[in-house]
Order: C-alpha cells, then sequence, then structure tokens
C-alpha cells in the first residue's frame, strides 16, 4: 500500500496532487514544530482529543442512564422510542446550522455535534444490554433482599456492562470523525480537521496527508484501548448467555 | 463445625394456593389449584410430580418471586409478598453472577447489608469451607465444574442464614457421582445449619434419600395428591430393602397418577 503510493507519488510528480513519502514523513516526525503558523500537529492533536473527549462525555453521562430507564422500565420506552427513531436518523454533521444558531461558533457547539454522534451507540445498546441482564440473576440477587437499587448497581449495571462498552467505543468512533469533520466548518481556528483544511488552502498536501495519518493513528490507537479493556475485564461474557 | 447461630423458629403455611397463568389468548391455565401445606423448622420436603406439574411454579410463588393467583403464603405468619433474604433460593441452573469470583458471589448478600469488608469475607468464607469450595473461592463461576457450581450456589444461599432454603432441581445437571456425593454434603449441611429445605426433583431415589416428607403433585392442574412420610432411619442406605420398597411405591403413585 505503501509502495503503490510512493511509486504512484514518483510518477505523479506534483506535489499539490499526491506527496511523496518523504514530504509527509518530515511533517509527522516533528510533531511539535509550527505549521504556517496554526500550531504545531501535536497541539492540534491535543486540541482535538480534548473536545471529543469532552463530548463524548457528556454523551456517556446522558446516554447510560436513560438507556438504562429505556431498557428497564417500560413508561421510558414508550415515551422515548417515537423521539428516538425519528431523531436517530439525522446526522450529528445536519446538526450544524442548528447548533451555531443555538450555541455560535466555537468549542460549545462543536462538544454538542460530538455528543450527538456518540449518545445513540451509547443509548442503544445500553437499553440493549439492559434488557439482555438474565433473569436469574436478577432473581437470585433479589431472593438476598435487594431492592430496586441495589438490583441496578449490583446486577443490571455490572451485567450490561459488556454492551455499554461496546456502545462507547461505536460512539467514540462516530465522535471522532464529528470532531474533525466539526473542525472544517468555517470560524474555527484549531484542531487536525481545521490543520488540513488550512494546509489544503495553502496547497501543502504532505501536512494535509500528514494530518489524515495522524487523525487514522489516534482512532485506531483509541479503539485499541477499547478494546484492551473489554478483553480485560469483561471476558465473562464469552463464557455465559 | 457449628452454624447454628443463625437459626430462628420457622413455620411456613401454604393456604389454598391457586395460582392462574394468562395464556394470552384470554384464557387463563390454572397451574395450580388449591395447595395447602405446612413445612415446619428443620424439615426437609420434596417435591414430586410429572413435568409441567407447576413443581417450579409453587417453589416460586413460596419464595415470592411469583404471586399467587388465590390463598397465601405465609412465613411465621407473615405474608409472602416479594422475595427476601429470609428464605435462600437455589436454580436450576446456579445464575452465579460471572463477573465476581466465587467468593465474591456468596458474600454479595452481605455486602448489601452494609457489612464490612473483612467481616463479610470472613463469613463467606466460612461457608465455602462448609461446602467444601475454599480453594476456589477466587476463581470465577465459569472455571468451576457445574458440580462446584451448585456448591457456590448453596454457599450463596446459606450465607445470609435463612431459615428455609429452596430448591428447584438443583442437581439434575450433575453426574451420578458428583449428585450423591453432594446430596450427602446436602444431608451434613442441613444437620449443622438446622435449616428447612422445600426442594423439587425427578429423582425419586434423590426424593426418598433427603427428604422427611413428599408432596407428589397430579397435573393438569396441580393439586396435592398424595403426602407421604419417608420414616427411614439416617444415613439412609439407597440399597436397603425398606429405601426400594418407599422407591416403588411413589414410583407407582407418579406413574398411575
Ligand atoms: N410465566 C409463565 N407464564 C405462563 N405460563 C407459565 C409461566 N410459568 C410457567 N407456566 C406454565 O405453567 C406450567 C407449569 O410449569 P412449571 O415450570 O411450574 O412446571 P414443572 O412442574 O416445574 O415442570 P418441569 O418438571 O418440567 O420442570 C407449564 O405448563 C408452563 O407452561
Ligand atoms: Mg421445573
Amino acid at each position: 500500500m505503501i509502495l503503490i503510493w510512493q511509486a504512484l507519488a514518483l510518477y505523479v510528480n506534483n506535489p499539490f496532487v499526491l506527496p511523496t513519502l518523504e514530504a509527509v514523513l518530515s511533517v509527522l516526525l516533528k510533531p511539535t514544530a509550527d505549521i504556517l503558523g496554526s500550531g504545531s500537529l501535536l497541539e492540534n492533536a491535543r486540541l482535538s482529543l480534548v473536545r471529543v473527549t469532552l463530548g463524548f462525555l457528556i454523551a456517556a453521562f446522558l446516554a447510560v442512564p436513560l438507556g438504562v430507564a429505556i431498557g428497564r422500565w417500560e413508561v421510558f420506552k414508550d415515551v422515548s422510542e417515537g423521539l428516538i427513531s425519528s431523531l436517530r436518523p439525522v446526522p450529528p454533521l445536519a446538526w450544524v446550522p442548528l447548533a451555531m444558531a443555538w450555541l455560535k461558533i466555537g468549542l460549545a457547539s462543536m462538544v454538542f455535534i460530538i455528543a450527538l454522534g456518540a449518545f445513540f451507540p451509547i443509548l442503544l445498546s445500553t437499553a440493549q444490554g439492559v434488557r439482555g441482564v438474565k433473569r436469574s440473576w436478577q432473581e437470585a440477587v433479589s431472593m438476598m433482599g435487594a431492592g430496586e437499587v441495589h438490583l441496578i448497581t449490583k446486577v443490571i449495571l455490572p451485567g450490561s456492562a459488556p454492551e455499554i462498552w461496546t456502545g462507547m467505543r461505536v460512539g467514540f468512533g462516530i465522535a471522532w470523525m464529528c470532531v474533525v469533520a466539526a473542525e472544517m466548518l468555517p470560524g474555527t481556528s484549531s484542531g487536525l480537521g481545521y490543520l488540513i483544511m488550512y494546509a489544503y488552502g495553502w496547497g501543502q498536501i504532505q501536512v494535509v496527508v500528514a494530518g489524515m495519518v495522524a487523525i487514522g493513528i489516534l482512532g485506531i490507537l483509541i479503539d485499541r484501548f477499547f478494546i484492551a479493556v473489554e478483553r480485560k475485564w469483561f471476558s465473562w461474557r464469552a463464557y455465559e448467555r | 463445625m457449628v452454624l447454628l447461630e443463625g437459626i430462628r423458629a420457622m413455620k411456613l403455611e401454604l393456604k389454598g394456593i391457586t395460582k392462574e397463568f394468562d395464556q394470552g389468548n384470554g384464557n387463563n391455565a390454572v397451574i395450580l389449584q388449591d395447595i395447602s401445606l405446612q413445612i415446619n423448622e428443620q424439615e426437609v420436603v420434596g417435591i414430586l410430580g410429572p413435568s409441567g406439574c407447576g413443581k417450579t411454579t409453587l417453589l416460586r410463588v413460596i419464595a415470592g418471586l411469583e404471586q399467587p393467583t388465590h390463598g397465601q403464603v405465609l412465613l411465621d405468619g407473615e405474608a409472602v409478598t416479594k422475595p427476601s433474604a429470609r428464605m435462600g433460593m437455589i436454580f436450576q441452573e446456579h445464575a452465579l453472577l460471572p463477573w465476581r469470583s466465587v467468593l465474591d458471589n456468596v458474600s454479595l448478600g452481605l455486602e448489601m447489608q452494609e457489612m464490612s469488608r473483612k467481616e463479610r469475607q470472613e463469613k463467606a468464607m466460612k461457608y465455602l469451607e462448609l461446602v467444601g469450595l475454599q480453594e476456589s473461592a477466587h476463581s470465577r463461576p465459569y472455571e468451576l465444574s457445574g458440580g462446584m457450581r451448585q456448591r457456590a450456589a448453596v454457599a450463596r444461599a446459606l450465607v445470609l442464614e435463612p431459615s428455609l432454603l429452596l430448591m428447584d432441581e438443583p442437581f439434575s445437571a450433575l453426574d451420578p457421582q458428583t449428585r450423591k456425593q453432594i446430596q450427602e454434603d446436602i444431608i451434613r449441611i442441613q444437620e449443622t445449619t438446622a435449616k428447612a429445605i422445600v426442594f423439587v426433583t425427578h429423582s425419586v431415589e434423590e426424593a426418598i434419600f433427603l427428604a422427611d416428607r413428599l408432596v407428589i403433585l397430579s397435573a393438569k392442574p396441580g393439586r396435592v395428591q398424595e403426602l407421604l412420610e419417608v420414616k427411614l432411619e439416617r444415613p439412609r442406605d439407597r440399597m436397603s430393602p425398606q429405601f426400594l420398597e418407599m422407591r416403588e411405591r411413589v414410583l407407582g403413585l407418579l406413574g398411575g397418577g
């Protein structure tokens, strides 16, 4: 893949269309160097990560309790079903104009878009996980005299944790795409998404490609983290159900 | 080992228990009809009956996991309307929480009573010793054999010191050798902890080996067809003429029922 790229780049011989491997690497290997006065690769990556984490956490704090409620109590399910099925198909980025109208351009509207992207996957897999918690587990624990609070904290949450975690993994992936896209919108002045749009404007395609590679690598690393935690904590899942 | 500190006087009464299930087509199926029984302190009662006659349902009604359509379950004179720690239940399929170690499964009930970590681990360990599982305290349930899982479930039910233990075909999935061993352990445990036990089984031999009294249910609707006392000396010998005679008699009742 890399070889084909390099061969093609040499063949095209036009840095404005396809930069060579060396050009891209030289950007990637100096992550702290300032790029066209818009900050370093590392600095912009850090900003993107902060935004995505913020949006993701907000989404998780809202989606997990709501997902538990929907999965556990019929009332919530009936009320929320219509709302969810009508809102979910709208891509997070379609909310951009509304987000800008409500929250102005800046951190708040970006975080809103990111949170929206992460929200539904977490909500739906939490609800599904809660519904799938074995009845015999709940009954066994209620035979110990557990009330609803204990049932939720000792059975429902740990029992659906693997699904919640999977929802978070998917949600974070979507949030990561959303942050990059949101940073490309006019009015932003930092982040990896901004950096590649800005470099594109200056015809610095090697920076664009380096930025894309950085986005990809960070995305993969985060996903790996989610998978590693899943293997460590939720290995029981493979033996049950 | 003596674990008698938890015993209290206990009396379980079933008064005219009828249970109907909505079949979804507007009709109600009567599963249990007018079952009245009394179970005394330290008594071991076995429930037998054809498949589908409502044995599990009866046990769940006693446990408070299911509400009777008519009638009442009284534990020490108080109506049972929801599950409580005064009864311990051992499910056919162990129902241990796979994300917790065996020890943490057993101590969960104590954890919810806000007992300190040290205290509850000590107590849980004591009951794991009673069922011979101290070595596996830190294993996960899925790392254990079927027999060990059921032992863990027994320890978990006992740790809260209920006055009554309910068991729904607890050993039916075990091989005959393990099953015999665990039956003998149950007798030993019953003697050291002085629990009353109500259990469901398909094995007439198991029922006679364990029980002081047998309840034979008839099918559709489930009613008490026969109440029998098992007046055999303990320890019981499965090969003794009296045992075999009793077995023939119960098999006859079940077959002809
Ligand atoms: N929640 C329920 N809703 C509707 N019908 C039920 C429900 N639970 C049990 N039944 C019905 O009640 C009847 C008795 O079931 P139960 O499980 O108590 O029988 P059982 O005697 O334990 O049978 P087995 O020996 O096969 O375990 C069955 O016909 C079953 O279909
Ligand atoms: Mg049954």
